[in-house]
C-alpha cells in the first residue's frame, strides 16, 4: 500500500502531466509574443539537435516535452538520491516537529 | 575548461557546465532546508553569466519544477507536507495571482510598476526578515528564562491561534499541521501571499513560508514541506507556460536540475538536524541578503548585485552542509555508542 504522501505526490505528477495535455485539448492560447528566435541547431548533434528541432518546429509541443522531461527526472533522481542515502545508514523514517 | 563548455542551441550562447551544476546545486540546498524556490538566487545567477533575462526566468521556473519533486518526496517521507492544507492554498494562491497580475498591468498603464513594485518588494523583505528575526530573538529570551518553556511559545496570544479561532464554517482538521481552522484561513493566506508574489513577480515561497508559521500556525518543518509542495505546482505551471513561449532551455534546465537533485536531497535532510527556530533564524538573514540585493539593483548596480546574491547563496548552502556533515557525524556516534 502507498502512503497517503506517495499518493498524493503520485496524483499530483499524473495531474502535472496533464495539464498541458488538457490545457492543448481546450484549444490552448495564443502564445504571449510572437516568437522570433530560432535555435540554431547546425553545428549540435543528438539531443541538444533534437531539443532545437522540437522547439523549431512545435513550441506547444516543446512546452510539454519541457514539463515532461522535469518532472520524469525530477521522480527519478528523486528516488535515486534517494536509495543512496538510505545506504549511508541513516534514520530516514517520521520526524518530530521540534522548535 | 573548454571540456566543460557546450552550446545551448536555444538560449543560444555557449556556457559551462560545472557552472550549471553548481547554481543548481547551491539553489537545491537552499530550497530545500528552506522550502523555497529560489528564483532570486537563479534568475539573476544565469542572466550575470550571459542569459537573456526572460529565458533566465524560463529555464529556472522549468528546473524548479522538478527539483521541487525531488524535495517534496524527501519531505513528504518525514511527515513535514500538509497536502490538505496546500490543497486549501492553492485555490486561494490561483486567484491572488490572477488578481496580482491585474494589478500590476493597472501600475503599468499608470506607468508606476517598475518603481513601485521594487520598492514594495524591498519594503516586504525587510518586514518579514525583521519580523523572523525578532520571533527567533524573542524564542532566544525566552529559552533563557525558562528553558522547559523553549519551544512552546505562548500559543493563546500568537496572531495564527487568534485566526484559528474564527468559528467559520467549514471547519478543517489539518492532522499534519496539528491545526483546527476555518478552511478559509489557508485560502485567504494562499489569496494575499499569491497577489503579492505575483506583483512581485516571484514564486512566492519566501512569502508563504513564513505566512504558514506566524498566520495559520504550523510548525516550521510542515510549514518547509508544505510549501515546497506548492512550490513543484507552480514550477511546473511555469515550465510549460514559458515552454510554450520559448523560453526555456532545457538542456541548461536538466544540467541544473542534476546539480539541484543532489542539493535538495542534502538540504532537506539537513533539517533533521536543525530545530524550527534555527532554520527560521538562517531563513531572516537570507531574507536580508536578497533584500540588500534588490536594493543594489534600485541603485542600478545590477552585477554587484547578482554577485552579491550569487555569493551569498553558496556562503547559505556551505552552512548548511556544515549542519548536515555535524548531524550526519553524531548521529553515527550516537549510534555506535548504544
Amino acid at each position: 500500500m502507498l502512503s497517503r504522501e506517495r499518493r498524493a505526490v503520485l496524483w499530483c505528477t499524473v495531474g502535472l502531466l496533464a495539464l498541458p495535455v488538457v490545457a492543448w485539448a481546450a484549444g490552448g492560447g495564443k502564445p504571449a509574443n510572437k516568437l522570433v528566435s530560432v535555435a540554431d541547431t547546425r553545428y549540435v548533434t543528438g539531443l541538444a539537435k533534437w531539443t532545437g528541432d522540437v522547439y523549431n518546429t512545435n513550441l506547444w509541443l516543446y512546452g510539454l516535452v519541457v514539463v515532461v522531461t522535469m518532472v520524469l527526472m525530477g521522480l527519478i533522481l528523486g528516488a535515486a538520491f534517494d536509495r543512496l542515502l538510505g545506504l549511508l545508514g541513516l534514520e530516514l523514517g517520521r520526524l518530530e516537529h521540534q522548535e | 575548461m573548454d571540456a566543460f563548455t557546450i552550446y545551448l542551441p536555444i538560449a543560444g550562447l555557449h556556457f559551462n557546465v560545472l557552472l550549471l551544476l553548481l547554481i543548481g546545486f547551491t539553489v537545491g540546498v537552499c530550497g530545500g532546508f528552506f522550502g523555497i524556490g529560489g528564483a532570486w538566487i537563479v534568475t539573476p545567477a544565469l542572466n550575470i553569466f550571459g542569459f537573456p533575462m526572460p529565458y533566465a526566468i524560463g529555464t529556472d521556473l522549468a528546473h524548479m519544477g522538478g527539483k521541487s519533486i525531488v524535495s517534496t518526496i524527501r519531505h513528504g517521507k518525514f511527515g513535514n507536507v500538509d497536502v490538505r492544507l496546500a490543497v486549501s492554498m492553492i485555490l486561494g494562491t490561483t486567484v491572488g495571482m490572477e488578481l496580482g497580475a491585474g494589478l500590476v498591468i493597472y501600475l503599468e498603464r499608470l506607468g508606476l510598476a517598475e518603481s513601485v513594485i521594487r520598492k514594495i518588494y524591498v519594503v516586504f523583505l525587510a518586514l518579514i526578515g525583521s519580523y523572523v528575526l525578532y520571533d527567533y530573538l524573542s524564542h532566544v529570551r525566552r529559552s533563557r528564562r525558562s528553558p522547559a518553556a523553549a519551544g512552546t511559545p505562548p500559543a493563546q496570544q500568537t496572531l495564527a491561534a487568534r485566526l484559528q479561532r474564527i468559528n467559520l464554517p467549514p471547519m478543517m482538521h489539518f492532522k499534519t499541521s496539528g491545526i483546527c481552522c476555518s478552511m478559509w484561513l489557508p485560502v485567504l493566506v494562499g489569496l494575499v501571499t499569491g497577489l503579492v508574489a505575483s506583483v512581485l513577480g516571484v514564486g512566492g515561497g519566501f512569502i508563504r513560508m513564513p505566512a504558514l508559521i506566524y498566520l495559520v500556525g504550523c510548525p516550521t518543518l510542515v510549514a518547509v514541506g508544505t510549501d515546497l509542495f506548492e512550490v513543484m505546482i507552480t514550477g511546473a505551471y511555469g515550465a510549460f507556460t514559458y515552454g510554450v513561449k520559448g523560453r526555456v532551455d532545457l538542456l541548461a534546465a536538466m544540467w541544473m536540475l542534476l546539480g539541484a537533485a543532489v542539493g535538495a536531497q542534502m538540504g532537506t535532510v539537513a533539517v533533521k538536524y536543525v530545530r524550527g527556530y534555527f532554520i527560521r533564524l538562517l531563513f531572516a538573514v537570507t531574507i536580508f541578503i536578497a533584500c540588500a540585493s534588490v536594493l543594489m539593483k534600485q541603485l542600478e548596480f545590477t552585477t554587484v548585485s547578482a554577485v552579491l546574491i550569487l555569493t551569498a547563496g553558496i556562503a547559505i548552502s556551505l552552512v548548511i552542509l556544515g549542519l548536515l556533515v555535524r548531524g550526519v557525524v553524531r548521529e553515527r556516534a550516537e549510534r555506535r555508542l548504544s
